[in-house]
């Protein structure tokens, strides 16, 4: 505790502070808007902490990382656009919320949650980083396999009224993560029809824009002459969601911040990952999971609860193994190194120091991100109330040039019209989008880590004899369908 | 019938897919190859997309909805795409800023004209004409300049 306190000492000089404010409003500036992403702002930002010493560099990108998360969450609730890729699963709820003239109280909500789940992620990077490194230590490609294979069998729950509408839209993600390089052999192309562009797989970008932003857009420019959306805000300066949002949904914010602090501190899974994986469980353990997709505040805390929570857990396994949880934490570490400090299970021992700081940095970083978020909502919420004709050609230029900045290409504005086209005939069409883009995320995952615990075990039957988590995962995911199913049925029976 | 043609579509889709992996570098090691995924997901798509066919078959006429699709290539809808393709194609040839200056100020006029039936009482139009270009002016500075985004510079070269 003491240390804590000395290294909120070092924590609160002018300096310091100064930085974490800038790099916390670029990454809400960053998440918020469509194209623009986390990785991209602490890209930017990376060089320019060089000039500093290693703590102010650090706390200024672990605050751009906290803010750039929850940013996502504000053009997912105004604009059904997630800004990352974090934020997809805040559009189920978020945008309803905004569509019934509650904006600003889906805004306070994600950004509430969004700081809970931090302060928990960062409570755990404190507690237990040590204990957390272990367990993943030993979850070998079957156990991943095992979590990523559950994850997709949770999408029956996100598949709405209609199975094999869902299971479509999910194979359709599955196949697009498919497109590319084979990322095991490296050497095969897979659905590239000669475009070279497409060898390096679909970007995670490109296929949000594609698929959730290009739809909007054209959707809503057939509405040209519908009734703006209301914003209905109250005439504050700080919001925080209402005493009935904030007291009610308990079970469901724990509930969050523990998966999503567990999937963080798994390597690669990705606060996307995470934010679905709550969301689902959030839906099949709520007393009313048929207010989920309509616009409830649960669905909006399960999401942004878990992303958040998911930050800190990913710079366990960066702090304690060197292995970088996702994209961020990655350039994270790249900054540590060249500062000259080597990560790994060492630096516990032997830089306690830093790591104390570092966890303060994320305390702060999550209290600075709430503090501007909340100031932000009215500004944020007055997004709505800008004409369509202003705002849907201005988000067009955003995602052609989100697009073009991924690769330096125009080739990818090309693959977001395509999907675009593909997004607004499911969409309209009652094939829902989040097991699209639950599969294209999973995807790749699910096949690299299948394909490795066949070659470590040599048959699915070998690696389904052994006694562990991974067998269990399998089993439990291929239940949940099953069970799924079968209560629909008993309660379709009952009804009538 | 829309969404029978569609999910046909979905069904040759996955079995061209499906035929396309037998034209793959062959690897064979014990996880399968690469082709061994993608056929599971095809085979997966191609069932769906049959029981999807079946389901809509067994439901009676007036129960089935009309497919939502053609109304994205007429009305606002199809000039919004239209001119999204064209401002997409043009950005290599008339440059990023030049395109969006050109997308920005023909689309939010025309979907003004949409919104409102005409642009006779419409005062803004000098000063829109003049905050658009700003704005796109300042979306290119930002990317080029702040985020060394290399934007298409075109055959002016701005």
């Amino acid at each position: 505790m003491e240390a804590l306190i000395s290294a909120a000492g070092t924590i609160f000089s002018p300096q310091i502070i100064g930085l974490m404010c800038l790099g916390t409003i670029v990454g809400i500036i960053f998440g918020a808007i469509p194209g623009l992403n986390t990785p991209i702002a602490v890209a930017l930002l990376l060089p320019f902490s060089f000039a500093l010493d290693t703590i102010p560099a650090v706390a200024l990108l672990i605050a751009v990382y906290m803010g750039g998360i929850s940013g996502g969450l504000v053009s997912a609730i105004l604009l059904r656009i997630p800004g990352t890729a974090a934020a997809i699963a805040t559009t189920f709820d978020g945008y309803p919320m905004c569509k019934k003239g509650l904006a600003a109280e889906a805004l306070a909500v994600g950004t509430f949650g969004s700081f809970i789940g931090g302060l928990f992620s960062a409570f755990a990077l404190w507690l237990i980083a040590p204990s957390l490194t272990k367990l993943a230590i030993k979850f070998g490609p079957w156990e991943y396999f095992g979590i990523t294979f559950l994850s997709l069998c949770l999408v029956s729950v996100l598949m709405g009224d209609n199975v094999v509408k869902g299971l479509s839209s999910m194979f359709i993600g599955l196949l697009l993560s498919t497109v590319g390089m084979s990322s095991m052999d490296g050497v095969v192309k897979r659905f590239t029809f000669g475009f070279y562009q497409l060898e390096a797989g679909l970007s995670m970008v490109i296929v949000i824009i594609g698929i959730y932003a290009v739809p909007e857009i054209l959707s809503t420019a057939g509405k040209l002459r519908e009734d703006m959306t209301s914003a209905n805000f109250e005439k504050k300066i700080f919001y925080l969601p209402s005493k009935k949002n904030m007291l009610s949904y308990w079970p469901c914010i724990i509930r969050s911040c523990i998966i999503g602090t567990f999937i963080g501190v798994l390597p690669g899974m990705g606060s996307s990952t995470g934010s679905m994986l709550s969301y689902a469980a959030a839906k099949k353990l709520s007393k009313h999971p048929e207010e989920f997709g309509t616009g409830t505040p649960e669905g909006v805390y399960a999401t942004e609860v878990a992303n958040n929570a998911v930050t800190g857990g990913a710079l366990i396994p960066m702090l304690s193994l060197g292995v970088p949880g996702d994209s961020v934490t990655a350039i994270i570490m790249a900054a540590l190194v060249m500062q000259g400090i080597t990560v790994g299970p060492m630096l516990f021992t032997t830089n306690k120091g830093l790591i104390n700081t570092l966890i303060m940095a994320v305390f702060v970083a999550n209290i600075l991100m709430f503090v501007f978020q909340s100031f932000g909502i009215p500004i944020f919420a007055r997004i709505v109330q800008v004409p369509r004709y202003y705002l849907m050609p201005l988000i067009a230029v955003c995602c052609v040039i989100g697009c073009i900045s991924v690769n330096n290409r125009i080739f990818d504005a090309y693959i977001i019209i395509v999907l675009g086209i593909l997004g607004y005939a499911l969409e309209k069409n009652s094939y829902p989008l989040p097991p699209l883009l639950l599969g294209f995320v999973l995807g790749s995952m699910v096949e690299q880590y299948y394909r490795r615990s066949l070659m470590y075990y040599g048959s699915f039957w070998g690696c389904m004899s052994q006694k562990g988590a991974g067998t269990i995962l399998v089993i439990v995911g291929v239940l949940i369908p099953i069970v799924s199913f079968i209560m629909k049925r008993m309660a379709a029976k009952k009804a009538s | 019938m829309g969404e029978i043609y569609f999910n046909l579509f979905l069904a040759v889709v996955s079995v061209a897919g499906f035929i396309n992996t037998f034209s793959w570098q062959v690897i064979t090691d014990s996880s399968g190859g690469p082709a061994i995924y993608p056929r599971l997901i095809l085979t997966g798509l191609f069932i769906c997309a049959i029981v999807r066919i079946f389901q809509i078959l067994k439901q009676k006429k007036e129960e089935r909805r009309a497919f939502v699709f053609l109304d994205l290539f007429y009305g606002h809808r199809g000039f919004f795409l239209l001119t999204l393709v064209i401002y997409a194609a043009s950005v290599t040839w008339l440059g990023f800023l030049i395109a969006t200056v050109i997308y920005l100020n023909v689309v939010v006029n025309v979907m003004i004209y949409f919104s409102k039936g005409s642009f006779k009482a419409d005062k803004w139009l000098v000063l829109r004409i003049i905050c658009l270009t700003v704005a796109a002016y300042a979306i290119t500075w930002f990317f080029q300049s702040a985020l060394r985004v290399m934007v298409p510079t075109g055959i002016f070269g701005i």
